[in-house]
């Protein structure tokens, strides 16, 4: 068993070390490294010298740090239906693990489908009304942020669901003998309870958005995607060095805004006020 | 336990060798529709065992991308792709020189005369529409490109976007010959490209054709074979050749440097150019580089050309790079045309 052990935690390194670490370094590697195989910073001043990809880069930041934080309230309905395990828990549970087979491509279809030129949503306002204020409408920062809400809430939710099964069913007794009813209690009691979790479901689905480049490609028309960028650069113009220090950019940008919230928002507030 | 890490070590050799049975054949394709590049798989796998790969980068340039960064091991043997990337190819170093036996029969301005890529078929870029759809809104079909920026056609039509299809890279590079532009001035072309999206038409990081089927798309601008293909399967739709004139998008090969398995590669590239190959490209509309290849009920089916504008290749791989770097800034950014064309010096003197 110990052998067993032993080959499986390094198997573990081992995909860790390739599938993580060598990437990362490579990427570093490339960032850094000029035409003639020197080691300079040069594409780092001419990425941040470029003003496309800068207002790119806050766009996108701004973007999945709204939709992420609408995500995680939006969510709590559903966390609370699935955490307290009340009627058709288990169904909306399933419902909302089921995309995670999604890739983010399929989104972007999904959406094409549904609220595009010839989208479903068109087709049912041009019969019913014989108007087309819809169409396209997938197209449009409404459609784009639609788009993440859903892949973000279900995710938010099922992170949201393992803190409020976690809540002490006796605090809400108390908080109801004290005479708190539903808005109130929800307001002063939960929602504090519910912060560092809220936090979490909400840096998580931040990640989540800024990795996410599948629906972007697709369907960014009003809002210029980083993640997409990168991909151009990378593809269609070939540019590895560009692409290698914009994915560091990013990365860093995430990790410490990640970091930053967590440091904001994260800490229990009962610690504060007990 | 040790007959658990034997099996296992069993089964994993067993997965890492299955590939080794089956004969595959590394090449890097474009979309298997193209070219009905899933046709010539299956008739050469079916002739000789041999299978080579299917929808494995769908792009000329992911293809490029790829084969630059395995350069110092390479995986792909050949690569079949749109003739500028593989011109780009060549400068790269990546490319290495085939006497193939029919290089001969192949038109001059469709080959390198070092031997490192060759043209395999074209497809003329014109305007696919959906005829169900513009009927419907009572709208004439279009007949020129000029068509295009009419206000009444306001927000129906999608090109795929330049810096992700190759398809789409030929069409901005080409659009300025077509309309008569000077090769060192690309204004005129770079004008219609910028005014085709001030008219509310969209690029596309996706392949159009289904989305003209659909209706997605009333209006596309394709690869004459990929639309045709669509109206083959029953879908409402047409090819307009527009009258100004079209270009074609000239489809090939190459065989990659250091090739791991260059003897089967080369026996598969000679048979793409072979009277049963060339024909099967024939049947998925795609016009087939050695003419004398098909029936002349096959040639029937193709629309009539007009006028023929010719494809600079060598002209177009040095440049398009650049022109892609000022389609994102004077279209997609919607920033200054001639700005944007001054400074890889093709705004003219």
């Amino acid at each position: 068993m110990r052998w067993f052990i032993l080959a499986i935690s390094l198997a573990l390194l081992g995909i860790l070390g390739f599938g993580l670490v060598w990437p990362l370094v490579t990427v570093a590697r490339v960032s850094i490294i000029g035409a003639a195989g020197e080691i300079t910073f040069e594409t780092y001043g001419k990425v941040f010298g470029n003003a496309y990809f800068m207002r790119a880069l806050v766009e996108t930041v701004v973007f999945c740090l709204l939709t992420s934080a609408l995500a995680s309230f939006w969510a709590l309905p559903l966390a609370w239906r699935i955490g307290r395990g009340q009627t058709g828990a288990r169904t909306l549970r399933a419902l909302s693990q089921i995309n995670f087979a999604f890739a983010g491509i399929i989104y972007g279809m999904l959406m094409i489908v549904l609220m595009g030129n010839a989208g479903l949503l068109a087709l049912l306002e041009a019969w019913l009304l014989g108007s087309e204020a819809t169409r396209g409408l997938a197209f449009t920062a409404f459609g784009l942020a639609v788009c993440y809400l859903s892949f973000q809430i279900p995710r938010s939710a099922l992170i949201l669901a393992e803190a409020v099964a976690k809540i002490d069913p006796g605090l809400l007794d108390a908080a109801r003998t004290l005479g708190g009813r539903g808005p109130a209690q929800a307001w002063l009691v939960v929602l504090p309870l519910l912060r560092p979790a809220l936090v979490e479901a909400t840096v998580f689905s931040f990640l989540l958005a800024m990795a996410s480049f599948g629906p972007a490609l697709l369907i960014a028309r009003s809002i210029t995607i980083f993640p997409a960028l990168i991909y151009r650069e990378f593809t269609g113009f070939l540019n590895f060095p560009n692409a290698a220090v914009m994915a560091v950019l990013m990365l860093v940008v995430a990790l410490v805004l990640s970091a930053l919230m967590r440091l904001a928002f994260g800490r229990p507030s009962w610690t504060e006020t007990a | 336990m040790k007959h658990f890490l034997k099996l296992s070590c069993a089964a994993l050799t067993l997965a890492l060798a299955a590939p080794a049975f089956a004969e595959d054949l590394t090449v890097y394709d474009l979309p298997s529709k193209y070219m009905n590049w899933a046709g010539l798989v299956e008739a050469y796998a079916a002739k000789t065992g041999i299978r080579p790969t299917l929808d494995l980068k769908n792009g000329s340039s992911t293809a490029l991308a790829a084969i630059k960064l395995e350069a110092a091991n390479p995986i792909a043997n050949a690569a079949f792709w749109s003739l500028d990337i593989a011109s780009e190819a060549k400068a790269a170093g990546l490319l290495a020189p085939l006497e193939l036996t029919r290089f001969d029969e192949i038109p001059a301005d469709l080959k390198d005369p070092d031997h490192h890529w060759w043209g395999v078929a074209t497809a003329n870029i014109a305007i696919g529409v959906n005829t169900d759809v513009l009927e419907r809104r009572g709208l004439p079909l279009p007949t020129s490109w000029a068509d295009l920026l009419d206000p009444k056609y306001k927000g129906l039509a999608c090109s795929m976007d330049p810096t992700w299809s190759g398809t789409a890279s030929v069409f901005m590079y080409s659009m300025n010959a077509v309309l008569g532009g000077a090769p060192d001035d690309f204004t005129t072309g770079f004008d219609y490209l910028k005014a085709f999206q001030d008219n509310g038409h969209s690029y596309r990081t996706e392949i159009v054709a289904p989305r003209l089927a659909q209706g997605e798309c009333p209006i596309t601008i394709d690869a004459e074979g990929n639309i045709l293909i669509e109206k083959a399967n029953g879908a409402p739709v047409d090819v307009v050749i527009p009258s100004e004139g079209v270009a074609a998008v000239p489809l090939g090969m190459g065989l990659v440097k250091g090739a791991p398995e260059q003897d089967k590669a080369v026996d598969f590239l000679n048979w793409v150019l072979s009277d049963e190959a060339q024909a099967i490209i024939a049947e998925s509309y795609f016009r087939p580089v050695i003419a004398s290849a098909i029936s002349a009920d096959m040639a029937a089916q193709f629309p009539v050309i007009t006028r023929q504008v010719p494809v600079d290749i060598p002209h177009a791989a040095a440049n398009v790079s650049n022109l892609k770097r000022a389609f994102t800034e004077a279209v997609l950014q919607d920033g200054d045309v001639k700005a944007a064309l001054a400074a890889i010096g093709l705004a003219g003197s």
